[in-house]
């Protein structure tokens, strides 16, 4: 079967260069090997929280250019500052369509979100019911924070989070407290309410009567100045749409964080990407796994000719170009085995680490990066691998399947896959292979 | 190798699954694959204490196997708990089970009087006596029969296939015999106009599907050796593909055997093949049939084994194929009524809350037809939208110009 484009991976990486490929015209296929990393995320974007030696940035745009001086190895330095914000400001319009408004502070100084472990970070761009404290938190304007702790629900805790805020310098004129709220839906099941997760609650949630019931009592629980801390707890498909009517019969002023997974915000941009995929015409194929590819050589170079998959055995899928969003470990994207790293697909070349006990910090809390986060495929400035040392010419890697940054510890996970899946996007337009 | 043994180690608690579990969405007291999958399996090999009748109300339509990151069988490992340890009890909805599930012995005894059976199984009292005593909901219409089988059919009206320089083999299954031989004969015309012809297994059973979902898997078992020995014999002698025009036929052969009833099917199993993909390829190698514009609007349907099967894809570009016709792709999502789970009076309730979006998103969409590669898809969105729902194949007949 032959397309324009291939998209390896259907995460936030995947799906920003499937719809970039959809708006340029391509037939444009995404291939995806169960659901995204984004299952497991903030439903935040983060674009630039620390540089690699640690430091704290507050405004990516200002240090953008140094940042790129110091650290040319890192996908933003090949990306560019232009492109990195156009592509955000891009996704930002694209998710607004989908249904789903992101907002970002107007002078594009990142902002912090409570976590669940009632921590703070940094990121710089948001679901409407993330509340943005700013990053000079001694300009913070909150009064006091309620967190609800769901009774029977295991998934989050509020008193660590309440113990955890309470312990931020800058908050210890705030008040902190922590209320238990029940959900009438509870208690006619046949099943203990312990064993609820995140999307069970949001089912009993959907609800029109219990939204209400429950509405009434948070209302009773906090004023609109207060900062109500809800573990994400809305939507199956429809999760913004729950807020906002939670929102309208409380008045509250609600902030959500995310629970032990399924992360139901993450689940919301995953979703809304995908629906836009396929309303515009894209191939999704689910639930598949690409096993290989042939590859032949075109000059100096090598060329991607065709992949298979599980399901495709022996038929090949064909494209002009393809580009590599499978992910990190967790997607499969890289095999870790006891002494080496494989990009397990193509083989592509990686920038390994030779010593594996250097791989790690001994202590897994370690505020520095641990350095197997930042191994990845060794790129070109256009984001083309190298195969035993080979360019392959019209395969493109992006996100967290990219050498050179560590998406925990320099927080810029999703913006390196927004920017790099939109520039790869670009650097196919320009590639001469391009045959429609 | 029965894969669906182990791989419940390989889950990491994720709940993924559960969020696109259908049956999980419309009932809270399903406690979602996860717990009934695979945490289940380990507490199962201790004790079958373990053992939660509320796996029945799993509807095996995989979803979450394709939802699953970390490539966990969860449905098989649904399916097969329910064949080893479900206890049959004696009442009379086991009566309604066996009934449900038999489709080629009510098949087989039904045709011949096809039109006093439909007459008798739409009367609004059969209905009401059905879902007091056996409980079938009285809100379903039972499948109508066809007056004759498709086999017989094609016995007296298709002698001629040998002519043509290629051949394929058709599992026509339950329905295309006892219920639409006109898809069977539709698929006739669409094959001879690429010249090829269509052959039929020398005997063929029921796949098996409605018998492993009621949980009688020593029955699939027996049909599954029937039909991989058939199966077996056809590529033998004659070496042509196995085509089925049903997703769930296919996809139960293929997988279903090996997966969850342990049927070694590896000496056949490359050679079945969805109908759609089959034509598709054949259409990409320059053996279109000549069709003509159809300028109608249809909205298609992703039946749950189809996308399991990761064939969607195949139906949809096909769809796109045939000029002048404007293809809206639905969200791809179960219509609830999974073969015979629907007609169950215990479950009629949330099988209609599982398909209430597709029923709707459908009844706004002013489309001509509805189109699905399922015959219970067929059956659920018609019932359910009054649109028109044909199989793909129906379409193409459609647009044949000779």
């Amino acid at each position: 079967m032959k397309f324009d484009s291939i998209i390896i991976g259907g995460g936030i990486a995947g799906y920003t260069a499937g719809l970039r490929c959809l708006e340029a015209g391509l037939k444009t296929a995404i291939i995806s090997n169960g659901q995204s990393a984004l299952h497991f995320s903030s439903g935040s974007i983060d674009l630039l929280s620390h540089t690699p030696t640690g430091k704290i940035i507050r405004n990516p745009e200002a240090v953008f250019e140094k940042f790129a001086r110091e650290f040319p190895e890192h996908p933003y330095s090949k990306v560019g500052k232009e492109i990195v914000f156009e592509s955000l400001d891009w996704y930002k319009k694209i998710l607004a369509s989908a249904g789903i408004p992101l907002t970002h502070q107007e002078n594009g100084d990142n902002h912090f979100r409570i976590t669940p472990l009632g921590t703070l970070k940094s990121t710089w761009m948001s679901q409407p019911y993330i509340y943005q404290l700013p990053v000079r938190l001694e300009e913070h304007q909150v009064q006091r924070i309620i967190v609800v702790q769901i009774d029977n629900f295991r998934d989050f805790n509020s008193k660590m989070v309440s113990d955890n805020l309470s312990q931020i310098p800058e908050f210890k004129d705030i008040k902190i407290k922590n209320v238990s709220v029940s959900i009438d839906g509870f208690s006619g099941l046949k099943r203990n309410p312990c064993e609820l997760r995140s999307i069970d609650i949001a089912r009993i949630l959907s609800d029109d009567h219990e939204i209400s019931l429950f509405a009434e009592k948070l209302k009773k629980i906090a004023s609109p100045d207060d900062i109500l801390i809800l573990p994400a707890i809305t939507g199956n498909g429809d999760g913004l749409a729950v807020l906002n009517k939670l929102h309208q019969l409380t008045g509250l002023t609600i902030h959500e964080v995310p629970t032990m997974p399924p992360s139901l915000l993450g689940i919301r941009l995953e979703e809304a990407m995908s629906r836009l995929f396929i309303n515009n015409g894209g191939a999704l194929l689910k639930g598949d796994q690409v096993t290989k590819g042939d590859m032949a050589e075109d000059g100096d170079t090598l060329r991607l000719k065709s992949i298979y998959t599980r399901n495709f055995k022996e038929m090949p899928l064909t494209a002009a170009n393809f580009i590599l969003a499978s992910g990190s470990f967790f997607s499969k994207g890289f095999k870790a085995h006891y002494n080496q790293i494989k990009e397990p697909v193509f083989d592509l070349d990686l920038n390994t680490i030779e010593e594996r006990k250097s791989w790690h910090q001994e202590q897994f809390f370690s505020q520095k990066s641990h350095p197997f986060l930042s191994i990845g495929i060794k790129t070109n400035t256009a984001f083309n691998p190298m195969h035993k040392g080979v360019v392959v010419n019209n395969l493109f890697c992006t996100g967290s399947s990219l050498a050179g940054y560590d998406p925990i510890a320099q927080g810029c996970g999703s913006g390196v896959a927004i920017s790099t899946g939109y520039y790869s996007v670009n650097q196919m337009l320009n590639n001469s292979g391009v045959n429609r | 190798m029965n894969i669906a043994q182990n791989s419940f180690e390989k889950c990491i608690k994720c709940t993924i699954c559960t969020v696109y579990c259908p049956v999980a969405k419309a009932n809270p007291h399903y406690p979602g694959p996860k717990e009934c999958g695979p945490d289940g399996a380990r507490l199962r090999i201790k004790s079958l204490d373990y053992y939660d009748q509320a796996l029945k109300l799993c509807t095996n339509c995989k979803r979450c196997e394709t939802a699953c990151p970390s490539n966990v069988n969860v449905g098989d490992i649904i399916a097969v708990a329910r064949g080893k340890f479900e206890k049959k009890v004696i009442n009379p909805k086991l009566m309604r089970d066996f009934i449900l599930s038999r489709t080629d012995l009510f098949g087989t005894l039904s045709t011949p009087f096809a039109p006093v059976v439909n007459k008798i199984t739409d009367s609004q009292i059969i209905k009401t006596v059905m879902h007091k005593t056996i409980g079938i909901d009285k809100h379903k219409a039972l499948p109508k029969y066809s007056q004759g089988t498709f086999r017989n059919w094609f016995k007296k009206n298709a002698p001629d296939q040998e002519q043509y320089p290629r051949q394929i083999s058709y599992f026509h299954g339950c329905y295309v015999n006892y219920n639409d031989p006109d898809l069977g004969k539709d698929l006739l015309k669409v094959l001879n106009a690429m010249n090829i012809g269509l052959k039929l297994l020398n005997k063929e059973k029921c796949c098996g599907v409605p018998l492993i979902a009621n949980g009688f898997h020593d029955k699939a078992r027996k049909n599954a050796h029937f039909n991989v020995k058939n199966m077996t014999e056809a590529v033998e002698k004659f070496n042509t593909p196995i085509l089925s025009t049903s997703s769930t036929c296919s996809f139960t052969l293929k997988q279903e055997y090996p997966h969850v009833l342990d049927v070694d099917n590896s000496q056949v199993v490359d050679k079945i093949e969805y109908i759609t993909s089959f034509l598709l390829r054949e259409f990409m190698n320059g053996n279109a049939p000549k069709l003509k514009e159809i300028n109608k609007t249809i909205v298609y349907h992703t039946p749950c084994h189809l996308e399991r099967s990761g064939l969607a894809i195949f139906t949809i570009e096909l769809l796109r194929a045939v000029p002048g016709l404007k293809v809206i792709v639905l969200d791809s999502e179960c219509c609830g009524l999974a073969g015979t789970y629907g007609f169950k009076k215990e479950n009629y309730d949330v099988s209609m809350k599982i398909g209430k979006h597709l029923f709707e998103t459908i009844k706004n969409s002013d489309a001509d037809y509805a189109i699905t590669d399922c015959e219970t898809c067929k059956w659920q969105i018609e019932e359910n939208t009054n649109l028109k729902t044909i199989h793909p194949i129906n379409l193409i007949a459609q647009g044949l110009t000779a």
